[in-house]
């Protein structure tokens, strides 16, 4: 991955930049009315958090719960170490029943491990239902928000998609253009032998599974078909039947600031038997994928409490400024900069500990209140102590400029004169002035501060000074 | 090979945890929090959950009616598929629905009716009517529990839903209706293979934030009241 490179380029992405304030300022201002509508906000998510606290700290006991009551209610339950692993089951299953095609629901877990890469390659075709994810696929890009996968197409871009790929005319108005995917996925729905979705909670005293939606695809993705494969995390586990009623509203209000979501299913094992349609067969499959790992860690273990509601996305100064592209991985915002580095490995993503300005805007809405400046600088320890550990020359020199800065600031005598020093040093850039007096660019090593953003300049008269001047031109303290 | 995933995979988790093999006791720990959501009933707006119902539904794009005894029901419902102009339909046959005899009615008006059975069949049908078990008021919720006489297509694919609700089913919030599917459990019902919330006609914003509806499923949903 590359974060420099990507958030450059998606800052200057005019039609992204539009979309993205456009998304996130609606999300943000729904879920603050949502939230503020709401009596007992704060508690419902101290209980929420609390809740999630001691289902991971027991994930081991619950994760057995769920797998003995999906088995009882008729369903088959699959583990997988990895992403390879989790691929490998699911299109062996398809395999098993002769399938050829395969509807998907959305689900980050199944982008996670690339299934439609793998099903394809198995030579099954997978086509994703969800409108946003749909348009996504027909483009053969990634989705930039969890909750809004296609935020960063115009219409004018899905409508020359549409005709490109689907020989349809082009079509200018959201309506005509949902019309032909629904006739489109309604097909497909149809002709499909299994349906993959994710879920959005594991129960496990009751072994059922829940999937929030507004469309109905994933209503479809799990009626139709005669197989529903569900991929799940295996933090995504809730304890009892009635934590729903708590985290149902917590999440959708939380993501869309809406009261509830049109859809919620709610499915424990598949079609009973005299039911006349539902999956005859059900099949859960419990995804590990580095998450254990994060378990072994207590200052980032609560990472794991996270329930995808994107809200962290929304109100982060960072993701509305460079999108979901720039992480480099499918979770994106605040909770992609503590989550990928962690599950992929943290030389994978070492700068995303970074992309944050430790503001913890994302802290105070996440319904979880996964504190995540602490997280953050936890990780970006991490990164620090490796690169110390492996060394190189800009570990080096980092680690020498804060000696010499620690010298200098803590010997009053050698900070005036330093201050002095480069008040006169910064001279010659001092032409190119930025916005408010900084200074735009400066040589190396200085200019890895200054090819981001400005640096504010010395003044003549230091502070110390001035404020001497104030007290005395007020006669005391002002 | 799953089963030596599994023990992997429980083994990393109690490392992790820093506990020994076999798992600790969930209960053996402090007791996990109450876990009531959300509540809106207020002593005045329990006396109206009817009310109350009816203007959530209005607020997310749901007509609502409501009709009283056997005879106003079935004139209300002839008039809607009439109006409708549908010629077939889908129905759960619940007690409640067989009891008020909407079937045989319907096809006493000349509609074809579709069995679930048929998923491409029901696809062509015009109108899917159901009973709500529960509904919400305080978010205008229609809960629908699945089982041999309720398939799950009825609410789903035809482009019209028509949800019948009888008014005592009518519940304040979100913890008030899963005590009541708790007290199912307890009462040793087996848990049905899925309950639905539908809120709402099917929508989707996914194309620059426009609020389209019926994308996947009915694009209108209609809300009958039985006092
Ligand atoms: S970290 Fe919190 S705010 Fe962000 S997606 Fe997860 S639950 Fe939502």
């Amino acid at each position: 991955m590359n974060f420099e490179r990507d958030s450059a380029r998606a800052v200057e992405d005019k039609n992204l930049q539009r979309a993205l304030v456009n998304v996130t300022d609606r999300f943000r201002a729904a879920r603050k009315r949502a939230s503020d509508e709401t009596p007992g906000w704060d508690g419902l998510r101290n209980r929420a958090r609390e809740i999630k606290k001691q289902t991971i700290a027991h994930l081991d006991d619950y994760l057995l719960q769920l797998e003995e009551n999906v088995r009882k209610s008729g369903g088959h339950v699959h583990w997988a170490r990895d992403g390879e692993e989790a691929r490998n089951i699911i299109i062996d299953i398809a395999r098993r029943n002769g399938v050829k095609s395969v509807v998907k629901s959305k689900s980050m877990a199944t982008e996670e491990i690339e299934l439609n890469l793998g099903l394809e390659a198995a030579g099954i075709r997978a086509v994703e239902t969800d409108l946003g994810e749909y348009i996504i696929q027909l483009a053969g890009e990634h989705p930039s928000h969890i909750i809004a996968p296609a935020i960063h197409k115009t219409r004018h871009d899905i409508s020359e998609l549409f005709a490109e790929k689907l020989g349809v005319p082009y079509l200018s108005e959201p309506q005509e253009l949902t019309k032909v995917a629904r006739e489109r996925l309604r097909d497909e729905f149809l002709g499909a032998g299994m349906g993959v979705s994710g879920a959005n909670f594991g129960v496990a005293e009751t072994g059922t599974i829940v999937i929030v939606e507004n469309e109905g695809n994933a209503r479809l993705t799990t009626t139709v078909p005669r197989i529903h494969v569900a991929l799940m995390g295996i933090e995504k586990l809730l304890p009892r039947f009635g934590d729903l009623s708590l985290f149902l509203p917590l999440l959708v209000r939380s993501a869309t600031g809406q009261k509830t979501s049109t859809y919620i299913s709610l499915i424990t094992g598949p079609r009973r038997g005299a039911d006349k349609d539902g999956p005859e067969e059900f099949h859960l499959v419990l995804l590990d994928n580095g998450r254990s790992g994060i378990l072994a860690n207590p200052e980032t273990r609560e990472s794991l409490y996270c329930i995808r509601c994107g809200a962290c996305l929304n109100n982060c100064p960072v993701y509305r400024k460079v999108g979901g592209h720039s992480y480099g991985w499918v979770y994106s915002g605040p909770i992609g900069a503590i989550i990928n580095p962690q599950l992929m490995g943290i030389d994978e993503a070492p700068e995303l500990p970074f992309a944050s300005s430790l503001c913890g805007a994302c802290r105070d809405v996440c319904p979880v209140k996964i504190d995540f400046p602490k997280v953050l600088l936890e990780l970006r320890s991490e990164v620090v102590t490796r690169k110390e550990k492996t060394g190189g020359a800009s570990a080096l020199l980092e680690s020498l400029s804060f000696k010499f800065w620690r010298a200098v600031v803590t010997h009053r005598k050698i900070y005036e004169l330093a201050l002095r020093f480069s008040y006169y040093a910064q001279r010659p850039w001092k032409t190119r002035k930025a916005r408010g007096g900084g200074l735009r660019s400066l040589p190396y090593p200085f200019s890895r501060w200054t090819d981001e953003r400005d640096f504010p300049a010395v003044s003549e008269t230091p502070f110390r000074e001035r404020w001497k001047k104030m007290k005395r031109r007020d006669g005391g303290a002002p | 090979m799953t089963t030596g995933s599994r023990e992997e995979i429980l083994h990393r988790i109690r490392k992790g945890l820093g506990r020994g093999e076999g798992g600790g006791h969930v209960d053996s720990e402090a007791p996990l929090p109450q876990n009531t959501g959300p509540s809106s009933g207020t002593g005045e707006k329990r006396s109206d959950l009817a009310g109350v119902f009816a203007e959530s539904l209005t607020g997310v794009n749901t007509s609502v009616y409501s009709a009283s005894g056997r005879d106003a029901v079935l004139e209300f419902i002839r008039s809607f598929v009439r109006e409708k102009g549908a010629d077939s339909f889908s129905i759960w046959e619940t007690e409640f629905l067989k009891s008020l005899g909407i079937k045989e009615s319907l096809e006493v008006a000349g509609l074809a009716v579709k069995s679930a059975e048929n998923k491409a069949g029901m696809a062509l049908s015009s109108v899917g009517i159901t009973e709500a078990d529960y509904a919400i008021a305080d978010t205008g919720t229609l809960v629908l529990l699945s089982g041999p006489e309720r398939p799950r297509g009825v609410s789903l694919i035809p482009p019209t839903h028509l949800a019948i609700v009888r008014k005592e089913n009518i519940l304040s919030d979100i913890s008030e209706l899963f005590d009541k599917l708790n007290q199912l459990h307890e009462n040793q019902e087996p848990i049905p293979a899925c309950t639905t919330f539908v809120t709402g006609p099917s929508r989707t914003a996914d194309i620059e934030l426009n609020l389209t509806l019926g994308v996947h499923g009915p694009k209108e949903l209609y809300v009958l009241i039985v006092f």
